[in-house]
């Protein structure tokens, strides 16, 4: 299906109303025995984030099936992208930022004492808000990951990169130009070279930070369309401010509300088609009818 | 209301404009001053090429201008690499703490030392502690005392003033942070860095307070030697323009007066050239990360 038929296809945002069930929450037990499920990718338990002494996130637990789409939803301020930004240990670079709890990848708990987040973040990248290309060439871009990962033969690194850019849909219209710098693409051009430089390390699991909210409607649905194709061999995790987003792309959402001292919580996780026509919880259901947010 | 609002604004933008034209006026006034003066100096052949006339007039600035540009150059090989050092440890490594603003007030402090007081600490450590004499290398060092806060400065604003979605960028790959420093952000912020290097080579070039005691010998009959050994001695342009100024050895060269106003000339259009020069290779350097054409 193309993004344009995708995105006139009716997604049903009005809840059937149905009778309340109880709130599918991630128990402790559900996670353990999830990490040894090898559908499960990752799986967050129980993390609460710090800014010093503001709890920004409390208590939030998540399951990421492997080779899905993962979306996570919620109003500014909900803590959505500290969240996203924990599971790979982005926030360690803000003073005084601390994270309790276990976010395990595979079987490792990346909070843990002995994780090692270069190495990490080497399986889990990163797509930022903003498309942030280095400025360098084109090449330079999609071939960083690699070099500063060790020494590889020339060839090899070319290869890579025409894989990594053809894999991004980016390859055809930078092909004859490889050596020009990555700033004069358009910003979708550049958003699609920076998912090409981080398919270029062939990560696991990528973290997508509202990534087309710098984007016109058509390099967002051409970053969708990516997502799409690239679901089943990656593992991606979404912050998406636009439910139309989430519901379009994703697999599965988590709804995140800011609670108690303005600390985000996660309010529920489900299937998207579920959770967008059945919303189990009050909140979600004012928040995707447009009723608060 | 709306009158005297108005009448106010105009007063405020005259009085702005009225200080800008000063500003420029007595810029201009200078320049013309100085390169009238010595423009028969300057337009003269073997002025630049030739030694000093000892007993005589007509002689040239060869051996200063040569000096001058030797110690510039040795000044700036020591003051780069730890200027730039320091603006990395300030930008990246050092964070906020007690230490790291001990050290930056002690940064600070060294920058609003006056150069005469760096010439005489330069002699007392470079000259007399070594038990050694005035030479070029002891002026290099003590140049280097001048330039190396500002060196340190322009490295830290360079690095802080590219966006943070750089570092996330390069360390969402898996870089290190040695790696980012070294690969992504020096290389990005190589204009801002070309600018302010070039700046501070044009304060070596018209500083003399800090070489009169450290690298002059004072004598005019030891300038006719071009010799590339850092510990011989050598008066620099602007060391001795305050030589004949000052002292105007009439009984060495005859026409001193003359003689100074044009080394006055030579100074104001290198240090003229230096500018414009670091501003439009800066540019080129911006051109040349940008490059898209």
């Amino acid at each position: 299906m193309t993004a344009i038929e995708r995105i006139q296809e009716p997604v049903a945002l009005s809840p059937v109303p149905q009778p309340p069930r109880p709130a599918n929450r991630v128990t402790p037990e559900a996670v353990t025995s999830a990490v040894d499920s090898p559908a499960l990718k990752m799986s967050v338990h129980n993390l609460h984030c710090y800014y010093g002494d503001f709890l920004a996130v409390r208590n939030v637990s998540l399951e990421i099936p492997a080779g899905k789409i993962t979306a996570i939803i919620g109003p500014s301020g909900c803590g959505k992208s500290t969240v996203l930004r924990s599971i790979n240990r982005m926030n360690d670079l803000v003073p005084g930022f601390r994270a309790t709890g276990s976010i395990m990848l595979d079987r490792e708990d990346i909070l843990g004492p002995t994780s090692d987040a270069i190495a990490m973040r080497r399986r889990v990248g990163m797509l930022f808000q903003r498309p942030n290309p280095f400025p360098t060439s084109i090449f330079d871009n999609v071939a960083y990951g690699l070099r500063i990962a060790g020494r590889m033969p020339k060839k090899q690194v070319a290869e890579i990169v025409e894989r990594a850019l053809e894999r991004a849909a980016l390859l055809d219209e930078v092909k004859d130009r490889m050596d020009r710098s990555a700033l004069g693409l358009s910003g979708g051009q550049q958003q699609r070279l920076c998912l090409a430089r981080a398919l270029a390390v062939d990560p696991e699991v990528i973290l997508m930070d509202e990534p087309c909210s710098a984007l016109d409607p058509i390099a967002t649905l051409r970053i969708e369309d990516l997502m799409r194709e690239l679901a089943g061999s990656v593992t991606q995790i979404i912050v998406t401010h636009n439910m139309q987003q989430a519901a379009r792309v994703s697999d599965a959402t988590a709804f995140m509300l800011m609670g108690e001292g303005r600390a985000g919580e996660l309010v529920e996780i489900g299937p998207t088609v579920e959770l967008f026509r059945n919303p189990r919880d009050r909140r979600t259901e004012d928040y995707i009818t447009g009723r608060f947010g | 209301m709306n009158r005297r609002l108005r009448r106010n604004n105009s007063i405020a933008i005259g009085v702005v404009r009225g200080m800008v034209l000063l500003l420029v006026a007595l810029l201009v006034w200078m320049i013309v001053l100085m390169l009238s003066k010595g423009w028969s100096e300057l337009t003269r052949g073997g002025f630049y090429t030739s030694v000093p006339n000892i007993g005589g007039p007509g002689g040239g600035i060869g051996p200063q201008l040569f000096n001058t540009i030797y110690v510039l150059v040795l000044s700036m090989l020591i003051v780069l690499p730890i200027g730039l050092a320091g603006g990395i440890f300030f930008a990246e490594y050092a964070g906020t703490g007690r230490v790291t603003n001990l050290l930056r007030r002690a940064s600070e402090t060294l920058a609003t030392l006056p150069s005469i007081v760096v010439g005489l600490f330069g002699y007392a450590f470079f000259v007399q502690a070594t038990n050694s004499h005035p030479s070029r290398l002891a002026a290099a060092l003590s140049l280097t005392v001048i330039n190396l806060p500002y060196v340190v400065r322009i490295s830290e604003d360079a690095l802080r003033a590219l966006p943070p979605a750089l570092r996330e960028g390069s360390l969402g790959l898996g870089a290190t942070r040695w790696q980012t420093v070294s690969r992504v952000l020096v290389p990005a912020a190589l204009p801002a860095l070309i600018t302010g290097a070039i700046i501070a080579a044009g304060r070596v070039f018209g500083e003399a307070a800090a070489i009169l005691f450290t690298g002059s010998n004072f004598s005019l009959t030891a300038h006719s030697n071009y010799s590339l050994n850092p510990f011989d001695s050598g008066d620099t342009l602007a060391v001795d323009l305050y030589v004949f100024r000052i002292q105007a050895e009439p009984n060495v060269v005859t026409d001193a007066r003359q003689y100074a106003d044009g080394v006055a000339a030579v100074l104001v259009l290198a240090v003229l050239l230096f500018n414009v020069g670091a501003r439009l290779l800066g540019r080129a350097a911006v051109r040349r990360l940008q490059r898209t054409a």
